[in-house]
């Protein structure tokens, strides 16, 4: 693992060139908010309406559609968003409601984790048209023609995703689309907070989204092999998240970038050795000590040994477990949107809003008041992909 | 902030019609389509089957080499991606050697197959009206791998896998702009010292049941019956009408000038800018007059800190679409001025077909290979010019010129833009 260069690099950057967080915004079951999640307050899980035998875990948190119709820029480009999609546009226009306008759209840039679309075509009507034969596949063809959405095309990419929202804002600076797990969430907020702090941007958008619930997902899981035996899948959730970053000097007390460090480690066996040099990489970047960090946005959806990994990581380089946090019982797990979530909630936080804690399986513990300084935010995918993001509390020199 | 020189060493690719580099410059430089009919796609009825796919003859080549080491990957886009990185990666023997390293890949979509459908209608338990997800995990068992196959991050996680490149690792998903995106994310990483080395390109496979479904939906796709399957895709040409899908892998191996000379590696070319942009506009079509083409175009200009004039030769986005190729034509004239009715410009799309993410990176080797044999590539099928345009100097057959600058466009659907220059070494 060589990460610790651009570790290095970043946080340096980060120190000479503040990014702060200027606004979030949410779209999760129940309607939930921000400061629901900060309060404590949870969301209630729904059963799959495509439940069977095969799941462990049969329930999860479903988001309601929302209604764009009066607030999105063109009506009819909803019907190029897939509800991911659609659900990332509601959370970016609650973030918005919060900005001021942008005096100079050629510098903000837009930056998105999302998830693999999954097929919208062909729609589950249209297969169960052809019945048990498919062998005539002249009539599949026809059945399928029928059944396709004319804007098929642009809904199967995730860039169309990222447009709608730069098309709803005006912004028309740098952008980048990462997939498909919660640490291309990461990712895209760290390209970001780098294209500010390199100067092609002075703000950008920051957001991610929770892959739809559709049989194709859990698909997903059960190749990563988190439906096998003795798997505890976390909730999945449908949801997005999105936070506004800034550059210029910070009023003090903002919660601002501080360090980041990456790695990828395909070998499991080393898995708990690489996430703690990435953890320890991230806050030698930040110029923080453990002992300063005051919470921890884990990711406990990366299957039973990886989040073995990551509290076994926590506990060599805090030498215990540090206060953690999660949503996954509250909203569900929101995959690329999980990280910028809680980039969100870790602002509120050093903000003054409090932690609320939970044990190593998530489960919440309570909400505690305690002023916080700097919160670490890890995230992970399924082979190997992990990050790590110090944010702090800004004090002036 | 110090800034490295970064430098192309190899390259590698895959394409229809194509099993490297040299292969397929030389078949455009000939004048020699990769556009034919596509025998799986007309026999499911399609009446416009025309496409630069891959052949049988060479999938059967591919998986006689079975570079894939990691069955789980072992996907027909990984095995493809795999096979184009390796040839860059053999030519230089980089592998092994201890680096600060990094993987940047484009892939916008893995569909499933028709044979996928055909077996997903077996899952469907049609007397509860509901998907059984117990005869559909059966399904997944006997498919190890399918669903890896629609991940889109595949491909980078087998190459930092198999070459030890751990440092960054990324997957451009930006449309059809995502292989110049990717190439020209890694080279922001050397430029800024974070990174030694990368391998940067694309893969894409769409030449399938869904994707032509897609993108017919949308009436793209050129339906002229009336033509022969290597004449329908026409850049900037006055009958164009849509684009013809494509497919491949392409790689290029970035680094730092240092790092190479410290190698003994003789550098191909450089890079000397880069811009990627968001318009904002229409996710179905291009700003109209070509402004926002232009902008990005400008911005890479500024970060090469050069001027239009430093140009020799424009490898343009070129999609045969009404749209795009209009607006590419304004913006040409927009930036270039006067010199837009002398620079050459090339569409190599016109005998590769639209490979989407991938073609950003084909385009960006052919444009090296331009640098280094100094010769045009001709832009097939370009007839007459379209009058309502302004006039390009489109290449239509090959010819030797010294060149020093290429400028290489690529310009997504939904407004995400990217322009990189290349500079000879």
């Amino acid at each position: 693992m060589r990460a610790e260069g651009r570790a290095a690099r970043l946080g340096r950057a980060f120190r000479a060139r503040p990014v702060r967080v200027e606004a979030a915004g949410i779209y999760a079951a129940d309607g939930t908010a921000l400061e629901d999640l900060l309060a404590g307050r949870r969301a209630a899980p729904s059963p799959l309406p495509f439940a069977s035998g095969w799941l462990p875990r049969a329930e999860a948190f479903a988001a309601a559609e929302p209604d764009l119709r009066s607030s999105v820029y063109d009506r009819k480009a909803l019907r190029t968003m897939d509800k991911q999609a659609r659900l990332a546009l509601a959370a970016a226009i609650t973030c918005g409601a919060g900005l001021e306008p942008f005096a100079d759209p050629a510098r903000v840039g837009l930056f998105m984790g999302m998830p693999t679309v999954e097929e919208p075509v062909p729609s589950w009507e249209a297969l169960a048209e052809l019945g048990p034969d498919p062998a005539d596949r002249a009539a599949m063809l026809q059945t399928f023609l029928t059944s396709t959405p004319p804007m098929t095309g642009l809904i199967l990419l995730n860039s169309t995703a990222c447009s709608h929202v730069a098309s709803q804002f005006g912004v028309t600076g740098p952008t980048g689309v990462f997939s498909p797990w919660a640490d291309a969430g990461l990712q895209a907020l760290v390209e970001a907070a780098w294209s500010i702090v390199e100067g092609d941007n002075n703000r950008a958008l920051v957001g991610g989204a929770a892959p739809t619930l559709n049989p194709f997902l859990y698909l997903h899981y059960e190749a990563q092999g988190l439906l096998g035996q003795g798997e505890a899948l976390p909730p999945p959730g449908e949801g997005a998240a999105f936070v506004a970053l800034r550059g210029g000097e910070p009023e003090a007390g903002a919660a601002v970038l501080s360090g980041y460090a990456r790695l990828f480690e395909p070998d499991p066996a080393q898995a708990a050795a690489a996430r703690a040099r990435c953890i320890e990489a991230a806050l030698e970047s930040a110029a923080v000590t453990a002992a300063e960090v005051g919470w921890v946005l884990f990711d406990p959806h990366c299957g039973r040994a990886g989040v073995a990994a990551e509290l076994s990581a926590l506990q060599a380089v805090f030498g215990g477990l540090p206060p953690l946090g999660a949503w996954h019982e509250a909203v569900g797990h929101l995959g690329p949107a999980q990280p910028v979530l809680n980039v969100a909630a870790a602002a509120e936080a050093l903000g003054g809003a409090g932690r609320v804690v939970c044990d190593g399986a998530g489960r919440c513990l309570g909400r505690e008041t305690a002023p916080l300084r700097h919160v670490l935010i890890n995230a992970s995918g399924f082979e190997g992909q992990f990050a790590c993001l110090v944010m702090s509390r800004y004090e002036h020199a | 902030m110090f800034e490295h020189e970064v430098v192309i060493t190899s390259v590698g690719l895959i394409t229809a019609g194509a099993r490297s580099a040299k292969e397929l410059f030389e078949r455009i430089k000939n004048s020699d389509s990769c556009v034919s009919v596509v025998s799986e796609l007309e026999e499911l009825g399609f009446d416009n089957p025309v496409a630069a796919a891959i052949d049988a003859e060479t999938w059967k080549w591919l998986e006689a080499m079975d570079p894939a080491q990691n069955s789980d990957w072992d996907s027909p886009s990984t095995h493809l991606a795999v096979t184009a990185a390796d040839q860059a990666m053999e030519s230089l023997g980089l592998a092994g050697q201890p680096v600060r390293a990094g993987v940047f890949a484009a892939s916008n979509r893995a569909p499933m197959d028709v044979g996928d459908l055909a077996e997903l209608v077996g899952s469907l338990d049609a007397a509860n009206e509901c998907v059984d997800l117990d005869r559909l995990g059966r399904w997944v068992e006997t498919k190890r791998g399918r669903q890896g196959k629609n991940r889109r991050d595949q491909s980078a996680l087998v190459l930092a896998d198999r070459y030890g490149f751990h440092d960054a690792v990324m997957t451009s998903e930006d449309a059809c702009a995502a292989g110049s995106i990717a190439i020209g994310t890694a080279y922001r990483y050397i430029r800024h010292g974070e990174l030694d080395v990368a391998i940067a390109g694309g893969t894409e496979l769409m030449c399938e049941f869904l994707p032509f479904l897609g993108f017919n939906s949308l009436g793209m796709i050129n339906g002229d019956s009336d033509r022969d399957p290597a004449g329908r895709c026409r850049p900037f040409d006055g009958s164009r009408h849509g684009f013809v899908l494509g497919e491949g892998s392409a790689f290029l191996v970035l680094e730092s000038a240092e790092h190479a000379r410290a190698r003994g590696a003789k550098p191909l070319a450089r890079i000397a800018g880069f811009a990627k942009q968001s318009e904002a506009g229409s996710v179905l079509a291009s700003t109209e007059d070509g402004s926002e083409f232009a902008r990005c175009i400008q911005a890479a200009l500024r970060d090469a800190g050069m001027s239009p004039e430093d140009i020799d030769h424009i490898n343009a986005h070129g999609t045969s679409t009404l749209a795009n190729d209009a607006a590419e034509s304004r913006a040409i004239s927009q930036v270039f001025g006067e010199r837009t009715a002398e620079i050459p410009v090339t569409a190599n799309k016109s005998a590769l077909g639209h490979a989407l993410g991938a073609s950003g990176a084909i385009e960006a080797i052919l444009s090296v290979m331009s640098l280094v044999e100094g010769t045009l590539l001709p832009t097939l099928n370009y007839e007459a010019a379209d009058p309502s345009l302004p006039s390009l100097n489109v290449v239509t057959k090959a010819r030797p010129a010294p060149l020093k600058t290429v400028m290489s466009n690529s310009f997504g659907m939904g407004g995400e833009n990217c322009t990189l220059i290349l500079e000879a070494a």
